[in-house]
């Protein structure tokens, strides 16, 4: 089973924390990593390992002040990671957190909520 | 010498002054004759003076004792010394070592930097063409600002079969990578248009993602998902039509009278992988009367933060297009420049920034 990762925030890139036992997915900050792919990549590595043995009901936390258009897309492949976890009878649940004065984020949520086929709840703080 | 003989030596010859002593107080004291013979007859009758005359040989070893410690404390201070010489002489070679890698680093930098200036000229030639939008639409103006030299964002403008194309893009990644994505997208806009002189706006959308599959190697689940953000509009001045197709980016159009609407896009970019299969992007056409003008720009801007970790906003921009849509070019672009500046003072770009402005 995947174990737990904890990635601290740096200046360019959010913090991530998996989750296993949880089925917990938490990533918060800013991110604009100059090589999305390698930041990225630790998370491709532990969803695939998670996939294999998901717990119920996962849940995937975004607290995103700033994504980058590369990131985006990143995250997208995430997401649609939770697609794959609904196709097999499980439960996947995207929250996107944001600030009510952030009308950016906001405007990013409320897009992916109309156009992902998954349960996606907005929260604002 | 060593301190330990040293000593020694000292303390065995104060140790002299007292069986002498004894001896010639003893000559004195029962009123002998000063000779060697007294002498030996003092020190024969009087057992005394054999306990005084192993005093030479006691200090001696006392002041030996004090020797021996005196010889340590300077061993002591021969290692300190020898300690800090190494020491220093190790700041010396790490130093040296520093200022080698200082060197090397600046020289790098250098050749990077003139490797990016370079790369930045080719940029600058193949989106000077842009500069044709001014002449053709009197009163239009684009703002750049690269965060790395060179830029993703990029401004194409073409002329084909009556019709004006005019593109504002926003690659994935800044700097190097988002300059190499915008020459692919610069090469494929040229490309399609060359091809299909009647093109539309969405059909032109839907051909440049599939061509950037096909460039990258884009596959469901490769790790290369670059692509771009586009808002494509392609004016009929005959009909004073506009069709518009946006690939995550929109326009910000604003009527002569000062009506401003947002012209929305579809929410997919180019490139990299759609989450509904066969999806295909649409056209808007919107009538415009002379005098009318639209607005199209990266998040770059929307996106800056300030000091206080704000962000700049998409409401803040269009209320900066409400003011300064009337005035002249120049105004305008030094307005829109100076609220950037205004706004992110000592922040840093995190993104390149584009806006440009045309008037029609």
């Amino acid at each position: 089973m995947a174990e737990l990762i904890n990635i601290p925030a740096t200046e360019d890139t959010p913090a991530i924390i998996l989750d296993a036992t949880k089925g917990l997915i938490k990533i918060s900050g800013k991110a604009l990593p100059e090589d999305s792919l390698a930041f990225f990549k630790p998370v491709y590595e532990w969803l695939k390992e998670y996939y294999q043995s998901p717990v119920e009901t996962t849940e995937l936390h975004l607290y995103l002040d700033y994504i980058n258009s590369a990131s985006t897309r990143h995250l997208f492949n995430i997401m649609s990671g939770m697609q794959d976890l609904i196709d097999k009878q499980k439960s996947a649940k995207v929250i996107w957190h944001c600030k009510s004065s952030d009308e950016m984020m906001k405007t990013k949520g409320e897009e992916l909520q109309s156009i992902l086929d998954i349960p996606f709840e907005i929260q604002e703080q | 010498m060593n301190y330990r003989t040293r000593y020694f030596i000292y303390g065995a010859l104060f140790g002299c002054c007292f069986p002498v002593m004894s001896s010639i107080f003893d000559v004195i004291v029962q009123d002998l004759p000063f000779t060697f013979e007294s002498i030996k007859l003092v020190q024969r009758t009087q057992p005394l003076h054999w306990i005084i005359d192993s005093a030479p040989l006691f200090l001696g070893l006392f002041a030996m004792l004090a020797g021996i410690k005196q010889d340590e404390v300077m061993q002591m201070n021969l290692n300190l010394e020898q300690k800090v010489q190494d020491r220093t002489r190790d700041l010396h070679e790490k130093n040296s070592e520093l200022s080698i890698a200082q060197k090397d680093l600046s020289k790098s930098l250098e050749k990077i930097s003139q490797s990016i200036d370079y790369a930045q000229r080719i940029q600058m030639a193949l989106i000077s063409n842009a500069e044709q939008m001014k002449i053709d639409f009197p009163g239009s103006f684009f703002l750049f600002r690269p965060r790395d030299v060179v830029s993703g964002d990029f401004l194409w403008y073409h002329r084909s079969n009556g019709y004006v194309y005019i593109a504002a893009v926003d690659c994935t990644g800044h700097g190097v990578p988002g300059a190499f994505m915008s020459l692919i997208g610069y090469c494929l806009l040229n490309k399609i248009t060359s091809e299909n002189q009647h093109a539309g706006t969405a059909e032109i959308l839907d051909t440049i993602h599939v061509e950037i599959q096909k460039i990258l190697n884009q596959k469901r689940d490769s790790e290369v998902h670059d692509g771009m953000e586009m808002a494509l509009c392609r004016i009929d001045t005959k009909q004073k039509t506009i069709d518009f197709s946006g690939a995550g980016m929109g326009l910000c159009y604003i009527g002569a009278n000062g009506d401003m609407r947002e012209v929305k896009p579809d929410f997919f970019s180019l490139g990299g992988f759609h989450f509904k299969a066969n999806f295909k992007y649409s056209t808007q056409t919107i009538s415009y009367q002379s005098g009318d003008r639209f607005y199209m720009f990266s998040d770059g801007i929307t996106d800056q933060f300030n000091a206080q970790d704000e962000k700049f906003g998409l409401t803040r921009l269009r209320k900066n297009m409400a003011i300064n849509y009337s005035k002249p070019v120049a105004e305008q672009e030094k307005a829109f420049s100076a609220e950037i500046d205004n706004w992110k003072k000592s922040a840093r770009q995190l993104d390149d920034m584009m806006l440009a402005g045309v008037a029609l």
